[in-house]
This record gives C-alpha cells, structure tokens and sequence, in this order.
C-alpha cells in the first residue's frame, strides 16, 4: 500500500469512528505512524506528530461547530499538511540560481526544467556549466539546455575549475543581457571535508540569490543530515525534489525540508523538460491521498483548451461515447499517461492498472476499429451486436476479439467518467465527508489569514 | 557506513542486559506476592486478576531462575525493548518488512530462553542478534570470476533508477576487471539522457577500452547487440552494457529494458542502487525482479554516511547477493561486498 492509501484508510478510520476513546486513537495513530515511517519521513516527526494528534484528540474545549471526530480529522490533514511545508511562494524573479545536491540526485535535469519554467514566465536565462568533475556533465547540460529554446549556455571545456568558469560565465552572460542564470554543480557528499571546501568556493564565485537543495523522491533516513549540512555550508534556501514518478512519494525530502527549514518549490514528475510542477502542501497530500486534485487537473485542461486541441469540460457536458472515448485516451496521451490524469481527479484507486496503460499501437487499433463503426454505433456503443462485431471486425482488419476488447474498455472507462462526473459537477459529493472537511479547513485558513 | 545500526543494536543489547541483570537481583529478593514488581506493569490500567497471577508465576520462575544460575526472559517482558528496536532499524532505513522479521527472529531466540547467569549477558545477547541478522540475510554467493569462467564474452547489463550510479559503476567495473587481466567492451545503451554517451565515452577514454554506441535516440537493444557481437570478433572476457535509467512505474521504459535483455541475453543483471534510497529501494527492486529478473545488487554511494538498512532489507526481501559497494569518486573505488562485512561492521 502506498503512502497516500495508507494515510487516506487512517482518515477513514477517523471518520467511522463510533466512540473516540483512547484505544481507537491509538490505532489510528499507530497507522499514520507506520505510513509515515514506510515514506521515510524522519522517525521523531513522526513521533512528534503523533503526540500532538494524541493530545489534541482529547482537548476539553474543541472549536464551535465541530464534532471530536471531526475536529480530530481536521488536526491531523492541518498537521500533516504542516509538516510537509504549506504553501511557498516561488519566487518569481530570482536572478541567480545555484543547484546544490547530492550525486544523480538530478540537478542538471533540473536545471533543464528550470529554465523552461521560468522562460514560460518571460525571462531569459542562462546556464552555467559548474560541474566540471563528473565526466560527460557539461555535455549533458548543454543538450539539456538546447530543448529550452532562446537560453545562453556557458561553458570553459577543460578547465576543472569550477569557480574561474563560474567567474567566466557571469561576466559572458552579463553581456548577453540574461534575466536569470542558472548554475549546475557537481554532485557531492555535504559530509565530505574537500568537497564542501569547493561548494563553498563555487558558492563565493557565483553569489547566487538562491541556493536550492535537489533531492531525490527515494532518498531515505539520510535525507536531513545532508540537508543539514548542505544548509550549514551554503544556506540553502529551496528544494526540489526530483523522480517523485516513481513509487517514492518523496517524504524523507519533505520532512528533511521541514527540518532545515527551507520550502519546498517543485517537484520532479518526469523526463521531460515540461515535467516540473509547483509544490503545494494540501494539494500534494490531497493528490497522494486520493481526494483527487481537480485544480491541477483543470490548469491542465484550460492549457490543452488554449491550444484547441481537447475541451473537457464540453465533454463533460454530452454523454459519454464512443468519441468521447477515443478523444479521452487521446487527450489523456497528451495530458501526460493517463494514470497522470486519474491520480489528479482522485481516482487512481478505482481504476484497473492495465487501463492506464494503453499503448500507442492499440490507440491506433482502436481508431481502425471505430472507422469502421457506423455513426449510430459510436454514439451508442450498446446497439453493437454479435453480427456488428463481426461486421466491424471484417471492415478493419482487426480481430474480434479486439472489437470486444475495445467495447470492454469503453465499458469500464464510461463507469469511472460517471464518477468523474459527479465529482466534478456535484462538487465532490461522493466523497461528501472529508471533502467539506477540507474545504472548511480551507476556509478556515483564509479567515485566519483575513483576521491577521 | 553502519554505525547507526551498529549504536543502536548496541544499545539494545546493552540495556536488554541489564534489565536481565536487574531481574536476577530482583528475582533473588522474595517478592511480596500481593504486590508484584511494578516496572512491568507499565501501560496497563487495571489488572487482571489473570495477569497478576501470571506474573507470580514468572516471579517464582525467575527465583528458581536465580537459584539455578539461569535467567529467563518472557515475551511480555521483551517487547518494550524490541519495540525501540524495531524503530532503530526503521531510522536506519531497515525497510519495515524486514525490520520485523529480524524482531520477531530475536524475539524466537530470545523468550523462554535460558540465559546463563554466570556468563556476560551481553555477549549472549550479541550472539543472538548475529544469529538472528545471518539467517535474514541468507542468500546465494556469487563469485564474478567463477561466473566468468562459465562464458566468453560475459555479458553483464547495469540497470537501475536515473542517478543511482549506473555509468560510473560501469566504469569502475571495467577497471576492475582490467586488474585482474580481462577486457571488457563498454555499451552505450542509454540512447536517452543527455550526455549520457559522451560520459562512457570519457571515461572508456581513460580507461582505453572499446565503446561500442550509436546516436541519442537509437535503440537500446541494437546498441547492445553490436556490443555482444564486436565482443566475439574481438575475443573480449566481458560486455559491459549501460542502460537509461528507469522508473520502475514507467511502463514503456520496462519494455524497453525487456527487450534488451530479449535481444542481449545478459549472463548477470545488475541492480545499481543507491544505498541511501528509504523504503522505495525495495519496491524498485522487486518489480525489476518481477519483469526482468535481478541476479545481484551493486550499492553505490555509501560514502555519503548512509545508513545501510538498505542492504539488509535487500538481501533478506530479494534474496540476491550484493557484488560491490561503490566507496566513491575514483575508479578504485569499489569494494567486494559479503553479508560478513555487515554483521563485522554492526556488531564490530
């Protein structure tokens, strides 16, 4: 079980909660306890955590309004939500960026990402190749950048010093009018004597506005000690967290973040120079929880709309068909795999693995298939019969069974659109509970903030 | 790279043996039998009247205990200690599968046994979680010269997470196989990540091997097919095949590495992994078993102060020997791993 199931069974615990006594809280907390430490956030956090839930669990005078067990629930996604960071602010002008980490932790991926990033928000950028120990770094910089059109790339080959490049590259890039330049670093033990000696150099020579930590989603107990002392010899001042596509959620990086103090601004989703997402406490803890994350999905469509190429929200509106099936794997493709998409409305829980992983080569077979499908049968798949099945089958070229495959598909697909439906339109009703809760805990912060 | 777990087992035995030594003097007090010890009672409201008797029970054990010079430890009495235990392991990256299945080993060992008095309580304890340590991390040994002597070329395909390692671990591996007088032939199979291939380039460079690669973007599968065949023409011992790093949830990304291994027929796939990843290592791992297949692990970067939980769990979920351990930045730096080298480290 994932961190995000494990997390989201506690909560449901807390909400079926009949009696709130001192044994039932104790195994919630024990299950949170376990699903934090199996996501390596650092074990006292956890402890801490747990402690704080168990206090307030019992507190004499809970806010108006709220029951125990709804105030317990709303304690523990604020304190969860706490201790992944909140909501940081990304900066928007940071004129100079140093990437600091460990090795292959993917900074100069990031770096990648960065640019595209800030690009999109009008500046021009400039990288600087610092890490001149690894072999084939500057090489993979410098293809790295060149996805990112219209950014300076600077580079001194065979020299190994980093700071007289890091010198040499201010005073090129200077000329070249950049609005934020972007340094790479050689990746590095931060308990390493010499090699935080030369971070500490390079950190001179560059004087950045902003140090940033690149951690990986896996990394495990490990991950505060370095911070620490990455934080000691260069003060870092950001994080992203990289490789959170894989099975790691990343909780080690975030409790280390929590310890060091510095936020958390994005996160790694992928390979490509677009996978970069901005960090958000409630939004992420929602996301892994499985209460879905319609705001990012719904960025997401509106910047598919711009480009004219998907309107989802229009294929809300009619029913579900055979087009609007086609056209959701198709638009799921471009929206990143669709189980991208099913994790941000929630429902990665409810829909079978092998459906998310439809291949280019079957979408293909797939539309050969509805081509041949006359009007009336895409728009109501369920007038297709044996003797159309074979029909379609013979006009083409595929196998009936193929035919059926689809018709299967199309089947399950249209029950989970159901449900999207529903969450979209009737405001997340299905998940009526915890939904308010959160919306109310929302609502609540704004209140504090107003007051303040 | 152990000395986490190696203070925290310590710890434990050393305040276990206490608590052991506190119950002999205890025990050889007469206890009042209305009133039983209260330490133990700790956590408990109420008392049943059930469990007050069982405690007097274990009183007079423990007297009998006293007097014939042995002590014995219940399994009520342990679970404080091995509850901590149990969360040590967790702090040292012990992926909590395997952490409990090395407390529950302790605790098989060690309730209703008899520890003899006389002798150094904490030695007996240190005993036992060597015991307990060597029968989770049993698995087969694999010698990569005996392997070697099997076939010629000997392919081995490098795979693992992005970052973890896997082109400089190559590298290090055609050093080491120089020093022993073999010739490797290097494939530069990832046709993705930037810089990917000028990196093998350099380092087959200065190491003067041949590099076999084609362009960004060609397959994989080619690249290490041409390696295996210039490998033949050229009498190499060893093929060296270097692949992208993966996700192990990116499914397009799994068939790739499928068909390399369709294509290439490696003798020995390697996990490269770092050794500080968290609990996510094993998961990794296990799908890569599950799809492909893993015959040993090389852990890389423990220079970085890892805690090495990682080890553990590895060789007692996968059940696949660990080759090397990667020390860190020079080609010298990669060490011959044994399950020996943990127990020496942790128990010391």
């Amino acid at each position: 079980m994932s961190l995000g199931e494990r997390l989201r069974k506690a909560m449901e615990a807390v909400q079926n909660l009949r009696v709130v006594d001192k044994d039932a809280i104790k195994e919630i907390v024990k299950e949170i306890q376990r699903a934090l430490i199996s996501a390596d956030v650092e074990v006292n956090l956890v402890l801490e955590l747990s402690r704080r839930i168990e206090r307030e669990a019992f507190k004499e005078d809970l806010p108006k309004g709220l029951t125990r067990r709804e105030h317990l629930a709303t304690i523990t996604y604020e304190y969860l939500a706490e201790l992944l960071g909140g909501t940081p602010k990304i900066p928007e002008n940071p004129q100079r960026i140093l990437l600091v980490g460990l090795f292959g932790s993917g900074k100069s991926t990031a770096i990648g990402k960065l640019a595209n990033y800030y690009k999109k928000r009008g500046l021009k950028i400039g990288v600087i190749a610092g890490d001149t120990f690894r072999a084939g770094a500057v090489d993979q910089l410098k293809q790295v950048t060149a996805k990112v059109e219209g950014t300076e790339f600077f580079s001194t080959p065979n020299e190994k010093n980093a700071a007289k490049v890091i010198r040499a590259g201010l005073q090129e890039l200077e000329k070249k009018k950049v609005n934020l330049i972007l340094c790479d670093s050689a990746g590095r033990s931060a308990l390493d004597e010499e090699l935080v000696k030369e971070i500490k150099e390079l950190h001179n020579a560059f004087k950045p506005h902003h140090t940033w930590l690149v951690l990986g989603a896996d990394i495990g107990q490990l991950a505060k000690r370095q911070a620490q002392a990455f934080h000691e010899a260069v003060g870092v001042n950001g994080v992203i967290i990289t490789r959170t596509d894989g099975s790691a959620k990343g909780g080690g990086a975030l409790a280390a973040c929590h310890t060091t103090n510095a936020p958390v601004y994005f996160l790694g989703t992928g390979e490509k120079v677009s996978d970069l997402e901005e960090f958000d406490a409630p939004r992420f803890l929602g996301k892994i929880m499985g209460y879905g994350d319609l705001q990012s999905l719904l960025e997401k469509a509106r910047e598919l709309e711009e480009e004219n190429e998907t309107d989802l929200e229009e294929m809300l509106e009619h029913g579900f068909n055979l087009h609007v099936f086609y056209e959701q794997l198709k638009a799921a493709r471009k929206m990143g795999p669709l189980n991208k998409v099913a994790e941000m409305m929630g429902l990665n829980m409810q829909i079978p693995k092998e459906q998310l992983e439809i291949g280019e080569e079957k979408l293909d077979h797939y539309k050969h298939i509805m081509d041949s499908m006359t009007k009336k049968e895409k728009l109501n798949p369920d007038l297709i019969t044996r003797s159309r099945i074979e029909r379609i089958s013979r006009g083409s070229g595929r196998t009936e069974e193929e035919v059926r495959e689809l018709l299967k598909h199309y089947k399950q697909l249209a029950k989970v659109y159901d449900k999207f439906k529903n969450i979209n339109l009737e405001k997340m009703q299905s998940a009526k509970g915890m939904q308010k809760l959160m919306q109310g805990f929302q609502k609540r912060k704004k209140k504090k903030l107003r007051l303040k | 790279m152990f000395d986490f777990l190696k203070k925290k087992l310590n710890d434990f035995t050393q305040r276990l043996s206490q608590k052991a030594g506190t119950q002999q003097l205890e025990a050889i007090k007469i206890p009042d039998p209305q009133k039983p010890p209260q330490e133990k009672k700790k956590g408990l409201k109420e008392e049943s009247p059930a469990r007050r008797l069982e405690a007097d029970v274990g009183v007079a054990k423990k007297v009998a205990g006293a007097l014939t010079g042995s002590i014995e430890l219940t399994q009520k009495e342990l679970e404080p200690f091995l509850d901590e235990l149990e969360l040590a392991l967790l702090e040292g990256d012990v992926e909590q599968e395997t952490a409990q299945a090395l407390t529950k080993e302790l605790q098989m060992q060690l309730a209703g046994q008899k520890i003899p008095s006389k002798e150094n309580v904490n030695s007996f304890l240190k005993e036992k979680v060597r015991a307990a340590l060597e029968k989770i991390m049993q698995t087969r040994q694999v010698n990569l010269f005996d392997e070697m002597e099997r076939k010629k070329p000997f392919v081995i395909l490098v795979m693992g997470p992005n970052g973890a390692g896997k082109t400089t671990t190559i590298a290090k591996l055609t050093h080491y196989l120089q020093a022993k007088g073999k010739k490797a032939i290097l494939a530069s199979a990832d046709t993705f990540r930037a810089g990917s291939i000028e990196q093998l380039e350099v380092h087959a460079q200065k190491l003067n091997a041949r590099l076999v690669k084609h362009r960004y973007g060609a397959d994989p599968a080619a690249v290490a097919f041409d390696a295996v065949k210039a490998a033949n023409a050229e009498r190499a011992d060893a093929v060296l095949i270097d692949c992208a790093g993966r996700q192990e949830t990116n499914k397009n990304l799994m068939e790739e590495l499928k068909k390399i291994v369709r294509v290439a027929k490696p003798d020995l796939k390697i996990y490269v992994g770092e050794a500080y990843t968290g609990q996510a290592l094993l998961h990794q791992a296990q799908t890569l078993e599950k799809e492909v297949g893993i015959d040993a692990f090389i852990l890389t970067k423990i220079d970085t102060d890892a805690k090495g939980g990682t080890a553990i769990s590895l060789l007692h979920q996968l059940k696949k020997p660990i080759l090397f351990v990667g020390t860190g930045q020079g080609y010298g730096d990669l060490k011959p791993f044994t399950p020996t080298f943990i127990l020496d480290n942790i128990l010391g």
